[in-house]
């Protein structure tokens, strides 16, 4: 589904995504982890095609980022660290909007938007004015936001942040569901989250890649652990 | 380009233009001080009609000389209130972290560029078309037997040079909206830029004849025309030539917004 070959990102001199190799197969719920400033973000922004690489090539069911970013940006749904919302629309307005940004069909629109109020857990939200919506309501607008062109590729960037915790126990659920039939790529700071959620869980530390293991294959102390070895080795 | 996307945006910004007050207060705003403004025009032509007809060696003053004015001062107000209209263009996306969104999604930066203008301008025409009140007034006010005639031809060549120059003056603002994130940064800029361009003198205003070639880039040089009913294709030429050269920066601004996050 993804290969992400040699990917990096350069300001000047530094370095935020250096030589980032990996596969994601397809309907695998992937979980990135690293300390802030690690590369996360950077990664998920050349993923989405918002960033075009400095060097390496993203191909995503077998068109590259780059050349044919149209195409992609259509079958991929993205949550950036700040959910991008108007605070002027209301919530239905709002994805509707989103929903004919992204191609979807016409006729697709509300049920598409129908749908994603359901699973989001926005039903009794749906007529509110986004302003004044409280922050966990905000991120799940912002999740709705991108699944509601039915992608096949999920980039969530810390999807479960700001939310209390019935919520967060919501919300991985859906993230949880959402991999039965997609690919999701999140990143998250809560390294029990990766335990919960994902299939598979990648460390990227100064945007370069440390670990890469199956969720099944590793104790939960064991990854604690391991990435706490990562970040001190970072500060000796 | 894309007709489809070009739409989705135009309809996105023309709306929520009206989610705020501002277009409700813009609007009221320039209407009220029209208003005046005709008001005042219209009193001071009849007085002086008056006068003239006591005396009779006081020269007569066409109606038109008073619309020319009239018009002519519409298009300072304009300048000063269409920044208004720009400003949250493409700042607000910036500032709300919804250009991600934007440039995240299948749509083309010049299907952007257009969507956002077409916002613009739609509340633009609709500002102008409220203001065929005026000349109206005037027509009905002429039926009544008084020397008020109107040239309609006028009136459309003055209208059409009008909503150019606001098509102008718009691409000018969007621009500036493009480059920051800041409405306050971006009305400023678009201030001074209108208020530049508006003060580059016509052919007369010249000593030397090395520095009146700048006479080719006054925007009143070539918009006085229209306002006497002359249609001229080198002011159309000009203000076409105005008006792709700051669409086509916006357009290079926003391209480049990947390259620089």
């Amino acid at each position: 589904m993804i290969i992400v070959d040699q990917l990096t990102k350069k300001y000047g001199n530094f370095s935020a995504v250096d030589a980032l190799s990996f596969e994601v197969p397809k309907g695998q719920v992937l979980g990135l982890l690293g300390p802030n400033g690690a590369g996360k973000s950077t990664t998920m922004k050349m993923l989405t095609a918002f960033l075009p690489p400095s060097a390496g090539s993203v191909s995503i069911a077998g068109s590259d980022v780059v050349a044919e970013h149209l195409k992609i940006k259509k079958n991929v749904g993205f949550l950036p660290e700040d959910p991008p919302l108007y605070d002027d629309m209301r919530v239905t307005e709002y994805l509707s909007f989103v929903a004919e940004l992204k191609k979807v069909d016409k006729k697709n629109i509300r049920q598409n938007v129908k749908k994603v109020i359901e699973d989001c857990g926005l039903s009794d939200m749906q007529n509110r004015i986004i302003a004044t919506l409280s922050k966990g309501y905000r991120q799940r607008v912002g999740i709705a936001q991108a699944l509601v062109n039915n992608p096949d590729l999920v980039i969530l960037d810390e999807p479960t942040i700001g939310l209390d915790p019935a919520q967060i126990i919501e919300i991985r659920k859906l993230i949880q569901s959402l991999g039965k039939e997609r690919t999701v790529i999140l990143s998250t700071h809560i390294l029990p989250e990766v335990m919960v959620t994902c299939d598979r869980v990648i460390i990227i530390n100064k945007g370069k890649l440390v670990a890469d293991k199956m969720v099944s294959e590793i104790k939960e102390n064991d990854l604690e652990r391991e990435y706490l070895a990562i970040v001190a080795g970072e500060q000796v | 380009m894309s007709l489809s996307s070009v739409f989705t945006i135009w309809k996105k910004e023309f709306k929520s233009y009206f989610n705020t007050l501002l277009a409700y207060v813009c609007l009221g705003t320039f209407l009220m001080f029209m208003g005046i403004i005709f008001g005042v025009f219209l009193f001071q032509y009849m007085q002086y009609t008056q006068q003239q007809a006591m005396s009779p060696n006081i020269q007569t003053i066409s109606i038109e000389v008073v619309i020319e004015g009239f018009y002519n001062l519409m298009h300072v107000i304009l300048l000063l209130i269409l920044p208004l209209f720009t400003m949250k263009l493409f700042s607000e996306e910036g500032k709300n972290k919804t250009m991600v969104l934007l440039l995240t999604s299948p749509i083309k930066a010049i299907d952007l560029v257009l969507g956002k203008f077409l916002g613009a301008f739609s509340l633009y025409s609709l500002m102008l078309l409220s203001t065929l009140i005026f000349p109206l007034f005037l027509s009905f006010f002429a039926a009544e037997g008084t020397n008020i005639g109107l040239d309609w031809s006028v009136v459309a060549s003055t209208y059409l040079g009008i909503y150019i120059v606001g098509a102008c003056y718009i691409a000018v603002g969007l621009f500036w909206s493009s480059i920051t994130d800041n409405q306050f940064v971006a009305v400023t800029l678009t201030l001074l830029c209108n208020l530049g361009i508006y003060f580059i003198p016509g052919s007369d205003g010249y000593t030397s004849e090395s520095l009146a070639l700048l006479s080719h880039f006054s925007l009143n040089e070539h918009f006085s025309g229209f306002l006497k009913g002359i249609f001229d294709v080198k002011a159309l030429v000009y203000f076409f030539s105005f008006f792709l050269f700051w669409m086509l920066l916006s357009y290079k601004s926003i391209q480049s917004r990947h390259w620089r996050s």
